[in-house]
């Protein structure tokens, strides 16, 4: 039999399994369990992250699908027969993703039945293993050194921040190397929209001659060299989290404290870690300190951050599968790596001289450049095309009012239930830009009757207007939307005629918050906005 | 039906954002794991592939990008208020005082990349001085609009010490002054319309 991952049989993978389910039964020690997470030798983190697993386990809220289940209590040699195993894969996730998508299919009876709880703690074990291994380790994997490259990067990289003739002599070199990596990512973007030639032909002509302006920079946010610079420090040793965070300056690192005292679900996270500090702006400032002290700790704060999200997330109807999993980690390491890149852009002098000492910068560099136009290409998309010089890519760190009371958790599922009625009449991108710069740029009725009429008043704040969503969007909204890939997904798949406004109601109703009015029609164009929905999420 | 048809995690769009190397290294890990155990999976990935593209050597700015260079355009319907039964445009162009010497190299974009549109040969040469001024002082173009909307048009002014070598063929006759555009030493605008 081949092996499943490189260096590991298909036994060894069982064995793994085996004694975590062990641990997991008997109670520990969490530490050696939970060995993969950051903050896994942290008594309170972990006590923490317990603490909100055992309130769905007493509530009864935690309840992982049926495969799930009976996948984590099927006895190895069964698991010796599954396809996953059989055949060749060199990453425990993927197996562990054909796994599932393999008892979903099957739907095997379980030998030997393992509690909700065990099997939270025995996925925990398996997703923090993954994240170590094959999230942190591939971002560790280094880039190959081409010493003239190399040197040719950094002299090209050292001219940005001085501007003028010199650095004007630098953009033919630099578009020789890096212009057609920005194409390859548009190109491949405008394909996947099936656009008229013509219109393709245009854009990527527009993005050839506007790359060079992009990276200069036009009146609003950061210049596209220091977003593009944030991109290259992110692949520094020893991971991005760390590598972004150690480049900080104080009061950078007061702002990362002060958001996450209040975007999305941070709130909850310090809350549950930092019980004994009282005030939410205290332990803002506190996670700023642990952070200041150690930027490892970032790491630690970020991991556990997302278990809390993943036990938050099994606890919503609706079930879990391990896509969504993997799409709540991704989110949310994504967005805190967005957050830290956007902090770090506002001043980006001194990590110029970090990325010119980085190993293999050229290939750095490159590989910085086709992620980033991709994020610019989906940008240009949302706005029909347009290339616009004058804004970063990226949504600038906007700090919020320090005086702002988060949205309460009470308001959030009809904040959520307000996001998937957004997604189901088409305007996703207009609650992106909303979220990001406080308007739309154009006059869309849909959008206006959506936040004037569709938007429950507790959703606003007392004096009519929308700071706290707002901030709670800029750092809820992918995952709010995560939560809701499956719902969508199932919307997209309902069969258009008479069954499909009863369809709707079947699969929305016992979800839906009665804040926001349920809807009376549409439901065909609910069915084609669902599923460009998931498309524009499966880009991100 | 191969098991990664199945899983939500290795989509087109992520086949196509590996094609293009913008993944992020623990995604580009995992499609590649994928694209090893999976030949339907490959298949479909040497489906998404690209040919070449071609390159446009012209490298004007984006309308409005390069304000800063110092010379400025706009365009308006020529005649009628509709823009779109508009059958030319004026330019305008605010030629700072030392430059009213330079050659103008008008330009337009088409599908496939610039052309120069004027001058065609070098009896045709003229410097912005030649063109006529209006009472503010910019100096006026009317440009034919041919095909369709948007029309994108480039203006270049071309110091006293840059000649055309008007006997090379196309593609060399330009190759200096396409040089020149992306080092930022010349004046240079593009306007879009409609």
């Amino acid at each position: 039999m081949n092996p499943i991952v490189s260096g590991l049989s298909p036994e060894g993978f069982l064995n793994t399994r085996a004694t975590r389910r062990r641990l997991a039964e008997g109670g520990g020690p969490l530490p050696e369990l939970l060995s993969g997470w950051r903050f896994a030798d942290d008594p309170i983190a972990v006590a923490a992250l317990i603490a909100a697993l055992d309130a769905g386990v007493t509530g009864n809220t935690l309840s992982p699908p049926a495969h799930r289940l009976a996948l984590a209590g099927l006895p190895g040699e069964a698991l010796l027969a599954a396809p996953a195993l059989s055949s060749d894969a060199s990453s425990a996730r993927l197996a562990r993703l054909r796994l599932d998508a393999w008892a979903a299919e099957t739907a095997p009876e379980p030998a030997a039945p393992v509690t909700p709880r065990v099997w939270a703690l025995v996925t925990l074990a398996d997703i923090g293993a993954d994240i170590e291994l094959e999230v942190r380790g591939a971002w560790r994997q280094q880039q190959p050194p081409a010493a003239a490259d190399d040197v040719d990067a950094a002299a090209l990289w050292q001219r940005w921040p001085t501007g003028g003739p010199a650095l004007w002599a630098a953009r033919e070199p630099w578009e020789a190397r890096y212009l057609d990596a920005a194409v390859g990512a548009f190109r491949q973007v405008l394909a996947s929209r099936e656009l008229p030639p013509e219109r393709v032909r245009s854009a990527l002509a527009d993005l050839r001659e506007g790359f060079w302006f992009q990276l200069l920079g036009g009146s609003e946010g950061a210049p596209g060299w220091a977003e593009l610079a944030a991109r290259v420090l992110e692949t520094a040793p020893p991971g991005p989290v760390e590598a972004l965070t150690g480049s900080l300056g104080a009061s950078a690192r007061a702002v990362a404290g002060r958001c996450a005292s209040a975007r999305g679900y941070w709130p909850s996270t310090l809350e549950r870690l930092l019980s004994d500090v009282p005030g939410r702006k205290a332990r803002g400032l506190t996670a700023a300190q642990q952070i200041a002290a150690d930027p490892a700790r970032s790491e630690a704060l970020l991991d556990l951050h997302v278990a809390l999200r993943l036990v938050a997330g099994w606890q919503r109807p609706g079930g879990s599968s391990l896509s969504r999993d993997w799409q709540v980690i991704r989110q949310n390491r994504g967005r805190g790596r967005g957050r830290l890149r956007a902090l770090v852009t506002a001043a980006p002098e001194p990590i110029i001289d970090r990325i010119c000492g980085l190993e293999g910068l050229h290939e750095r560099t490159l590989a910085a450049t086709r992620r980033w136009a991709w994020d610019w290409s989906w940008e240009a998309m949302a706005r029909g095309l347009e290339l616009d010089f004058t804004r970063p890519v990226s949504a600038p760190c906007q700090v919020s009012d320090a005086s702002l009371t988060p949205l309460e958790e009470s308001a959030r599922p009809a904040a959520e239930t307000w996001i998937l009625l957004v997604a189901l009449k088409g305007r996703l991108g207009h609650l992106q830009r909303w979220t990001r710069a406080g308007g739309t740029g154009d006059r869309d009725g849909t959008w206006g009757r959506l936040l004037n009429e569709e938007l429950p008043d507790s959703l606003r704040d007392a004096d009519g207007r929308y700071h706290r969503l707002r901030a709670w969007l800029a750092g809820g909204l992918d995952e709010a939307l995560a939560g809701w890939t499956p719902t969508l997904s199932a919307i997209a798949a309902l069969r258009p005629g008479r069954a499909l406004k009863a369809g709707f109601h079947e699969l929305l109703r016992a979800r839906w918050d009665d804040r926001v009015r349920f809807p009376s029609a549409g439901f065909p164009t609910f069915r084609r906005n669902a599923a460009a929905a998931l498309d524009e999420l499966d880009a991100k | 039906m191969a098991i990664s048809e199945r899983m939500d995690d290795v989509t087109d769009l992520s086949l196509r954002r590996y094609l293009a190397g913008a993944l992020e290294p623990p995604m580009q890990a995992l499609v590649e794991a994928a694209l090893r155990a999976d030949p339907v999976l490959r298949a479909r990935l040497d489906g998404l592939r690209l040919n070449a593209a071609p390159h446009d050597p012209w490298r004007l700015p984006p309308p409005g990008a390069a304000a800063t260079l110092g010379l400025g355009a706009s365009a308006r319907a020529g005649a009628v208020m509709d823009a779109a039964a508009a059958d030319y445009i004026e330019l305008r162009l605010s030629v700072p005082e030392e430059a009213l010497t330079h050659q103008v190299l008008l330009l337009s974009r088409a599908p496939d990349g610039w052309r120069v549109i004027a001058p065609e040969s070098a009896d045709e040469v003229f410097t912005a001085a030649d063109l006529p001024a209006e009472p503010d002082g910019a100096r006026r173009v009317d440009l034919s609009l041919e095909g369709d909307a948007p029309w994108r048009f480039g203006v270049v002014l071309l110091p006293p010490a840059v000649a055309i070598p008007w006997d090379a063929p196309p593609p060399e006759r330009w190759s200096d002054i396409q040089a020149r555009i992306t080092l930022g030493e010349l004046r240079v605008e593009a306007v879009q319309f409609g």
